[in-house]
């Protein structure tokens, strides 16, 4: 239990003493609980210190931020021409606003130190306050010679429920205020971005430009493009990238005709996508990489105006001015659910905002994406009344050959994978697929198996151990069966005597 | 292993175990039981489709915070403690594509179980 807990239950304790009945004894108890209550930890002077040490900073820092201001603002030296003056502009202009964020952090982190440092102050004086005073009324209570002088036993219970609400008051505040400090200095810590690019194959100019890249609408350090996990996740898929393939990424850095459009394709690799697909993705907007404001409108479904904090205040989430939830179907909470999405994936913004046809005035406008959208949370949330599709069969499970061929196209986009379907039709077939489908298995991808005999059923292979394959039968069961009952014939332990042949099997592909 | 009993395992418990480890009885029975648990809560595998591939965009925590990961408050309730559980065993980017593969496991199998039926299995 915790401390507050533990002081919050003796101070209640203290207030439930009934004085006429085991009072004395049970005060004793109490008030011995109570003087166990540890006092709050940390050491206000050591805060305080350090809370100084931020304080000070900030103004260094400051005057660094109005002379990188300044050269950004003013020409550059002449060796630098075109484009390596526009990335120098760049470099310098993300720097005097890393500073500039600096200077604030130094000052929040200070401020909250100190707010700290007052409450863990007042914490463990009043904790010592409250110690003392029940350390008295432990004394009283050994010198009590007349158990029956209920008065006296009220006053020294009064003594108590007092000591006993200081100590609880102490462990309150000082939990409160640690609470609230950590909270604020995790918030503090987070816009630390350029820190989080962690990445061994971006040098610090790269990591300053990429994490300082914000959407337009509103603040620059509300609206950074790669948020903190963003920068985390593109950081550590970056490191992990092949040579040739790291090769593709710088190239499209390098051409990349903003801040903006860098940050949009690192979030992408954040995202998980693969270097084809940000390929692809940056052909779709490169052409308007220049342009904040039109990446903005499909790339980042929320931008934060201003830094007002007041709750129940709505943020609109908005694609050319056009809000993403037109009206209260009861759809909307899948549009809450794909704009969050969308905030994490701009590969899946651009496609919802624009159909993969951006600058295309048929596809690129307010309506069509309204009309994509309708589909896209109908498809996500929606129950397959459209598509009315029975590919294994009805009732107990068994269908036909010809249910099982429409099965083989159709497993595919039902779990949103990719498979490739294997026919099995003798024990030599059985036999050569074996790796495969272990192979899938143990990298946690079901496989899904088709048996035949007098009928056909689906059933899933869920677990490889040594020669064994854990089946799952919708019927209602997992169970085990050997490599020799897959191949030979046997599949029957896994279902009934009707459906003894592994007749085909769906190898999902990476 | 009859449903009954899946139904019955501690999913938390073995995303808790198994996320770091790829653990075999999480991908296994593990996602036999979160399949039919949703699939009791009417959960279709393209909602689980989704919020894999919100996991694999921002992470398991950034999944764990949605305000509704699945269509319906009692299906939300469901899954809840699933996430809060995957976020808090996956700490890194790798961890984080386990719990995708996990969840588009247990829609592969939620699409088997439906079709056995002879149910609508909604087109991805």
């Amino acid at each position: 239990m915790g401390t507050r807990q533990d002081a919050e239950n003796v101070a209640h304790g203290w207030e439930s003493v009934n004085v006429y009945f085991g009072g004395i004894g049970s005060m004793k108890s109490l008030a011995d609980a109570a003087l166990k209550l540890p006092e709050p930890k940390g050491n206000p002077q050591q805060l305080a210190d350090r809370a100084n040490d931020y304080l000070k900073a900030a103004p260094k820092a400051d005057a660094v931020s109005v002379d990188l201001t300044r050269m950004a603002s003013s020409s550059l030296p002449r060796v630098w021409v075109g484009e390596a003056s526009e990335s120098a502009c760049d470099v310098i202009t993300a720097a005097a606003k890393e500073v500039d964020r600096v200077v604030t952090v130094y000052g929040d982190v200070g401020r909250e130190l100190d707010v700290l440092a007052d409450a863990i102050a007042m914490a463990k004086a009043k904790h010592n306050d409250g110690y003392a005073a029940m350390a008295g009324v432990r004394n009283e209570l050994d010198g009590v010679s007349n158990p029956w002088d209920f008065g006296h036993a009220e006053e020294i219970k009064a003594k108590g429920v007092s000591a006993a609400a200081m100590l609880r008051d102490a462990a309150v505040i000082a939990e409160d205020a640690g609470r609230k400090a950590a909270g604020r200095l995790d918030d503090l810590a987070s816009q630390a971005r350029a820190g989080k690019l962690a990445s061994s194959n971006l040098t610090s100019v790269d990591k300053l430009v990429l994490t300082q890249a914000a959407a337009p609408g509103g603040p620059e350090d509300l609206n950074a493009i790669l948020s903190a996990n963003d920068a985390t996740r593109a950081g550590d898929r970056l490191d992990k990238l092949s040579a040739q393939d790291r090769a593709r990424v710088d190239s499209l850095l390098d051409n990349a005709r903003s801040p903006q459009e860098k940050a949009y394709l690192m979030k992408a690799l954040a995202a998980g996508h693969n270097v084809g697909e940000i390929e692809n993705f940056d052909r779709q907007i490169h052409d308007h990489g220049d342009d904040p404001q039109w990446l903005r409108d499909r790339l980042t479904p929320i931008v934060t105006p201003d830094h007002d904090t007041t709750t129940g205040q709505n943020v609109p989430v908005t694609y050319q001015g056009s809000g993403w939830s037109q009206d209260q179907r009861p759809t909307c909470v899948a549009y809450s659910t794909m704009t969050a999405r969308a905030q994490v994936d701009p590969l899946y913004s651009l496609n919802l905002t624009t159909g993969g046809h951006p600058g295309d005035p048929a596809y690129d406008n307010p309506q069509a994406f309204h009309e994509r959208a309708r589909v896209e949370s109908e498809r996500i949330y929606s129950e397959g009344r459209e598509v009315g599709w029975h590919p294994f069969g009805q009732g107990d499970g068994m269908n036909t050959k010809q249910g099982i061929s429409v099965a083989n196209k159709e497993i595919s986009p039902a779990t949103g994978g990719h498979y490739e379907h294997k026919d099995l039709d003798d024990a030599d077939d059985r036999r050569n697929v074996l790796p495969e489908v272990e192979h899938a298995v143990d990298n946690g991808k079901p496989v899904p198996i088709q048996v035949r005999g007098d009928g056909g059923h689906q059933m899933m292979i869920i677990g490889h151990e040594g020669d064994k394959l854990q089946i799952y039968n919708p019927w209602g069961h997992t169970v085990w069966v050997s490599e020799d009952d897959f191949i030979n014939g046997h599949m029957d332990k896994a279902s009934d005597s009707r459906l003894p042949n592994a007749d085909g099997v769906h190898i999902p592909k990476d | 292993m009859e449903d009954a009993e899946l139904a019955r395992l501690d999913v938390p418990a073995l995303l808790t175990e198994g996320v770091a480890a790829r653990g075999k009885e999480l991908f296994g029975n593990g996602a036999v039981a979160a399949a039919i648990i949703l699939d009791n809560a009417g959960v279709i595998p393209r909602s689980v489709v989704f919020l894999a591939e919100i996991v694999r965009s921002g992470g398991a925590k950034y999944a764990s915070e949605l305000t509704e990961p699945l269509p319906t408050p009692a299906q939300t309730e469901v899954i809840r403690p699933w996430l809060t559980a995957a976020a808090a065993a996956s700490a890194s980017v790798e961890d984080d594509y386990t719990v995708e593969d996990w969840l588009k496991a247990v829609a592969a199998i939620l699409a088997a179980r439906r079709s056995a039926r002879g149910e609508d299995v909604p087109l991805v």
